[in-house]
């Protein structure tokens, strides 16, 4: 018996190997998307050793020198300093700690519980489910993410983590919409019928017919999602939500040195570039997704 | 395509505008009410200087001197009932004189709306002596009556009643003309209003008849005074800088530049500054939560922050140092630390005395401000760092107002820290910054002071200020309070924060300089060069 | 299809109630006095409690939402707390600017944004290609703010035109309100150079809201295109001798028009809230702005007015694209009759 699992198993692993094997061999095809996945590995690395690896480590954290405030790009401090006589690039390394985390948490919390929702609402298209979920989802839409947001975070306290929660909750419901356009025009197919007809489970179903379809929209949406999450964040730390000082995050950065364009405009650019070359990463990794899922499609 | 033509077409629409047009655009903060009886803050202050005459006006040494009213006096010894003499031949913008009747009724309508600025006054009653003598009989003895009338504006009786709109929440004087008052006025001011859309732009033409008149004494024969104002009200100050340097924007009264800025302003030679009136700004340390709640520790935080590095680059401006009440008022008292930098030895030997000494790293101090706003942020985080060099740790946040704000409504919540910047809004200034600071009866809210000590000399002192007639016996009681308030180390005050009024060389200021607000933005005090407009735009 | 649209029609109502609810709830439980906002720094007790009466602050909540129902249903919405005027008002002169700004702005988004996918999507691969997918990443990548501050600092300072901020130059004369549209009043009033002018103050803004749409339809759009022009039925027209032009305004855009619709009808409700920081950068008195205001000033009335107007604009919007959307696609029609 034992002996039959293991078999079962390595067989399984296998052919699993085989298909990441197929899918890098498709990925690999196009010479941007494998740029975009250097860049989001160069990207995490730094993240990573930040501390190791920028020149005023200190300068992230609870320092001032006002002396040495708004200067420009130098040998001295390669991409200017702050209002505050901050190291910007020192900031941006480290800022890109926190705002990769904000996308990566936010995106984790807010995307499930909509594709879920989205999924039942579509199979149970035309019911009174799909009426109540998609309604609830209209609900939350129409508040504006500013009140949804002052509300959550004065409840608790404006700190990052009620940030990510608070964005987390605005964000379900455009994914609850999106996985619903998908997987109710998915409901009447031959495939969901014969699943149903064979007697499989509606988690079943959901999970193992429809959500595959639905991973291309989801991924796609989701990597043109991390720029505007951060964004957002950096509208909401601009009235005073979200990281509070001194810490580093890139979208805050945007927000603070937008104040003194054009004159200091290295503090909002070099963070401002910063977002772009994360996006773009995503970005390109996301489109070479789609290409490897798209062949694989039913 | 059309987007393209169109921008082609406008922009010769603004070439061709040539010319020299006698008016000024103000930018202000958005101002919420044009009623004097409901207007509450700094900035509709600066309306009501324009569009109406108070009773008495500030002078630059921090009292009042007559306006409206020629003379006043406590009649019956008790400070219960004043008597005020007004002066005659004083014309409303609709032409008709004001007397005593539009006076009382204009007390009378203040205190019964009971909004704005009639809070302190408490319940008056006024009466109507003869045609140009009011009375006016309080509730409660006040030796600063008088001076608290600098934010009383008399409104034309008969015009008001004309325009009531009923149901309203007076009972048979419907909403007293509160809505009419709001686009519309009915003052005596040096500007009549000639259209308002609120919160966004007000526009005013000057009244010629004026009762102090248009003289042209002190100032250049070029040197006219302005026609028309309009004040506009907006908030991003990138957009306001590119309008003020293409001579969109003539004068700008918020002063929320930022340095860079300020720089580049100073360095145009087309554009000037004039500083008027400056803010304090005060930390407030909450003396009731750990571990500001002792005041060895309190007293460590004023000597370790280094009031040289934020302020530094400020200077350049304006002179730094402040205390309880502003440098340039009379009576100023400098308070510790002196000389005025940062002194770790004196702040550890403090922070040796306090309870905390032994465990320093499990204490936390939190800092708040409102969030958005730059200069106190940048203070917080320089208070971080410098006590991070004791060993202690600062928690620095931004709330949005909202949150601040309620945070500030009560002794428990308040945070460690608080830092607000006081303009000298408020009259008489001395009793705003000390009653209604430190007294029991005072302020409450952000103004909070007296919920964090127990002092009874000083509270029997702050009440005699209220009860002493004699202005001067009353300077000297201001005078002994501050280094007795001073003593129990209640708050850090950072800085004396110019405000700047950055406009046009064309645009001049006041001759006399009087450190308030309301009387700096009477436009009455200022005049333009139109000649030297025309050179200046024409180039 | 009456029936769907009547059904929609009556969930919307609910959505609206359920939405009026959510944030009357919401208002008051964010922290701040609306008395205090009111009243000013110098109100004493008495004056904020007397305030707090009067606003029914005192009583519970189910009784607080019932006087707002009941003001609602006689067209009264309260009284700002923050402008002191009628929200009604407010709303009156506010929204239309916000309007005119978005409705140029998805005007721009579609013109620009197609005209871009069907060129880098024909031509793919080309420069043209490369190029407008980089436009694209950046276009989503940079801020509305930044690009509106960018904008205004390139053409008065680099170009040194005269800055075009809020809706009219300040001393130019407004026309009377009749749409609350200011191009459209100043052509109405027949003042062309104002309606000239008031055209040219609306391009840069617009332009900044625009960006991110023009990347994402360009997007939606280029793709669209490359995933047909491959298909048979697009060969056979080619083989029939179609024009080029026909052959992509008449068969290759139709499949990409759902999710352009789609997305501008989502995106055109998300800018009623979200263009306050553009608004605030041209100066532009618009009701995004006035919604951030009321909300940082917790102005009870206003913000449950403003977040009514949002919800109600989602509301009519999403049901718009719904309707346009099953006369494109004939599937859906299908599936919704029967289904």
């Amino acid at each position: 018996m034992r002996q039959e699992r293991k078999a079962d198993f390595l067989a399984t692993l296998a052919q699993r190997r085989r298909t990441l094997a197929k899918g890098w061999y498709k990925y690999s095809r196009n010479p941007l998307s494998v740029l975009g996945l250097v860049l989001l590995v160069l990207i995490g690395l730094a993240a990573g050793l930040a501390p190791h690896i920028t020149p005023y480590p200190a300068q992230a954290g609870a320092y001032t020198d006002f002396k040495n405030a708004g200067r420009p790009p130098s040998g001295e401090h390669l991409f200017g300093t702050d209002r505050i006589g901050r190291d910007v690039f020192t900031r941006v390394i480290f800022g890109y700690r926190f705002s990769l985390l904000l996308g990566i948490v936010v995106l984790g919390l807010g995307v499930a519980p909509g594709v879920v929702l989205g999924l039942l609402a579509g199979y149970h298209r035309g019911t009174w489910i799909e009426s109540v979920i998609m309604r609830v989802t209209d609900v939350f839409l129409a508040v504006p993410p500013l009140v949804l947001a002052l509300a959550i975070t004065a409840m608790l306290t404006p700190n990052l983590l009620n940030e990510m929660f608070a964005i987390a909750l605005l964000w379900w419901p455009w994914y609850c919409r999106l996985v619903f356009a998908v997987s109710s025009s998915m409901r009447s197919q031959f495939f969901v019928r014969e699943a149903e007809l064979s007697g499989a489970s509606e988690g079943h179903i959901l999970f193992k017919e429809m959500l595959p379809n639905c991973l291309a929209p989801i991924l796609t949406k989701m990597t043109l999602d991390m720029g505007i999450v951060i964004l957002l964040g950096a509208s909401l730390s601009f009235i005073g939500l979200g990281a509070q000082p001194p810490t580093p995050c890139l979208g805050t950065m945007v927000a603070d040195g937008a104040k003194r364009l054009p004159g200091e405009w290295w503090s909002t650019i070099f963070p401002a570039l910063a977002i772009v070359i994360v996006i773009l990463a995503f970005n390109l990794v996301g489109d070479g997704l789609r290409d490897v899922f798209a062949v694989e499609e039913v | 395509m059309v987007a393209m033509f169109a921008l082609a077409i406008g922009l010769w629409c603004h070439v061709g505008l040539g010319a020299v047009d006698n008016v000024a655009v103000i930018n202000g903060y958005p101002t919420i009410t044009t009623d004097p009886a409901t207007a509450s803050d700094w900035y509709d202050t600066e309306t009501m200087y324009n569009l109406y005459s108070p009773l008495v006006y500030p002078t630059p040494e921090g009292s009042v001197r007559s306006h409206l009213a020629t003379s006043w006096q406590a009649v019956g010894g008790d400070l219960t009932h004043w008597r005020f003499v007004l002066r005659q031949g004083v014309k409303f913008h609709s032409g008709y004189e004001m007397t005593a009747d539009d006076v009382a009724f204009s007390m009378t309508r203040f205190i019964a709306m009971g909004q704005g600025n009639s809070g302190p006054l408490g319940k008056v009653t006024a009466t109507v002596v003869d045609k140009y003598t009011v009375d006016f009989t309080l509730d409660k003895p006040s030796a600063i009556f008088p001076e608290s009338l600098a934010l009383f504006f008399p409104v034309e009786k008969a015009l008001v009643l004309a325009n009531i709109k009923k149901p309203g929440n007076y009972g048979d004087l419907g909403d007293y003309g509160n809505d009419w008052l709001g686009t519309h006025d009915a003052g005596t001011g040096p500007y009549m209003l000639t259209a308002n859309i609120p919160g966004q732009r007000l526009d005013a033409a000057r009244f010629m008849d004026y009762f102090e008149g248009w003289s042209n004494e002190g100032w250049g024969p070029d040197e006219v005074p302005i026609d028309r104002l309009v004040f506009i009200m907006e908030t991003d100050y990138t957009s306001l800088m590119t309008l003020l340097k293409s001579r969109g924007l003539d004068l700008e009264i918020n002063g929320g530049w930022t340095l860079p800025q300020l720089q580049q302003i100073q360095a145009n030679p087309t554009l000037d500054m004039t500083s008027c009136w400056a803010q304090n700004v005060t930390v407030w340390m909450n003396a009731k939560v750990a571990p500001t709640d002792d005041e060895h520790f309190r007293k460590a935080l004023l000597y370790a922050y280094d009031y040289a590095s934020v302020v530094g680059p400020w200077q350049a401006f304006g002179n730094g140092e402040t205390g309880l009440i502003l440098p340039n008022m009379a009576g100023y008292v400098p308070i510790d630390p002196q000389p005025r930098a940062q002194n770790l030895v004196k702040a550890r030997q403090e922070l040796a005395l306090s309870k905390y000494a032994n465990n320093l790293k499990d204490v936390k101090v939190v800092y708040h401000f409102c969030g958005g706003l730059d200069f106190e942020e940048e203070v917080g985080l320089q208070l971080q760092a410098d006590m991070a060099k004791l060993g202690v740790k600062v928690e620095v946040a931004g709330p949005p107002w909202p949150q601040f704000s309620a945070e500030c409504s009560s002794a428990e919540t308040t945070p460690n820290m608080t830092i607000f910047l006081f303009a000298p809004q408020a009259y008489p200034t001395y009793d705003y910054y000390l009653f209604d600071m430190f007294a029991k009866k005072g302020l409450s809210w952000i103004f909070e002071a007296h919920w964090y000590f127990d002092d009874p000399q000083i509270e029997t002192l702050l009440n005699a200020t209220r009860a002493e007639a004699n202005p001067v016996a009353r300077l000297a009681i201001y005078t002994q309070l501050q280094p007795l308030i001073a003593a129990h180390a209640l708050a850090l005050y950072p800085y004396q924060k110019p405000t700047l009024f950055a406009h046009q060389s064309y645009i001049a200021g006041p001759q006399v300089s009087i450190p308030f607000v309301g009387p700096s933005e009477n436009m009455h005090n200022w005049r333009i060069n139109l000649t030297l407009k025309a050179q200046i735009t024409g180039q | 299809m009456a029936k769907y649209i009547g059904l929609r029609l009556v969930q919307s109502v609910f959505v609206l109630f359920g939405l009026s609810i959510l944030i009357f709830f919401i208002a008051r439980v964010v922290p701040g006095d609306p008395a205090r906002a009111m009243l000013g720094y110098l109100a004493t007790q008495d004056q904020l409690q007397a305030v707090r009466v009067e606003m029914h602050l005192d009583k519970s909540f189910p009784v607080q939402y019932y006087y707002w129902l009941r003001d609602l249903f006689h067209g009264n919405l309260g009284r700002s707390a923050y402008t002191k005027r009628p929200v009604v008002t407010d709303l009156v002169q506010y929204v239309p600017a916000t309007l005119e700004l978005i409705l140029f702005a998805t005007l721009i988004s579609l013109v620009i944004g197609q005209a871009m996918g069907i060129l880098a999507g024909y031509f793919r691969n080309s420069w043209f290609d490369g190029v407008s997918r980089l436009v694209s990443y950046l276009g989503i990548a940079t801020p509305s703010f930044v690009i509106a501050i960018l904008l205004l600092f390139f053409f008065s300072q680099i170009l040194h035109l005269a800055p075009s901020v809020g809706r009219i130059p300040i001393m130019t004369q407004a026309p009377p309100i009749r749409t609350g549209f200011m191009v459209i009043d100043s052509l109405l009033a027949g003042q062309f150079s104002t309606a000239l002018v008031a055209l040219s103050h609306l391009v840069l803004p617009a332009f900044s809201l625009a960006m991110i749409h023009i990347a994402q339809e360009g997007r939606i759009t280029r793709s669209s295109i490359v995933e047909n022009l491959g298909k048979d039925y697009i060969t056979m027209h080619r083989v029939h001798g179609i024009r080029t032009s026909r052959l992509v305004f008449k068969y290759l855009l139709r499949p990409s028009i759902i999710p352009t619709v789609t997305v501008i009808g989502l995106d055109f409700a998300f800018l009623m809230s979200n263009a306050f920081l553009v608004e605030l950068v041209f100066m532009w008195p618009g009701f995004a702005r006035y919604a951030l205001t009321t909300m940082l000033n917790k102005d009870l009335n206003a913000m449950v007015a403003v977040v009514l107007v949002i919800g109600l604009t989602f509301a009519v919007v999403n049901l718009l694209v719904d309707i346009v959307i099953t006369f494109l696609d004939p599937t859906i029609r299908i599936q919704r009759r029967g289904g």
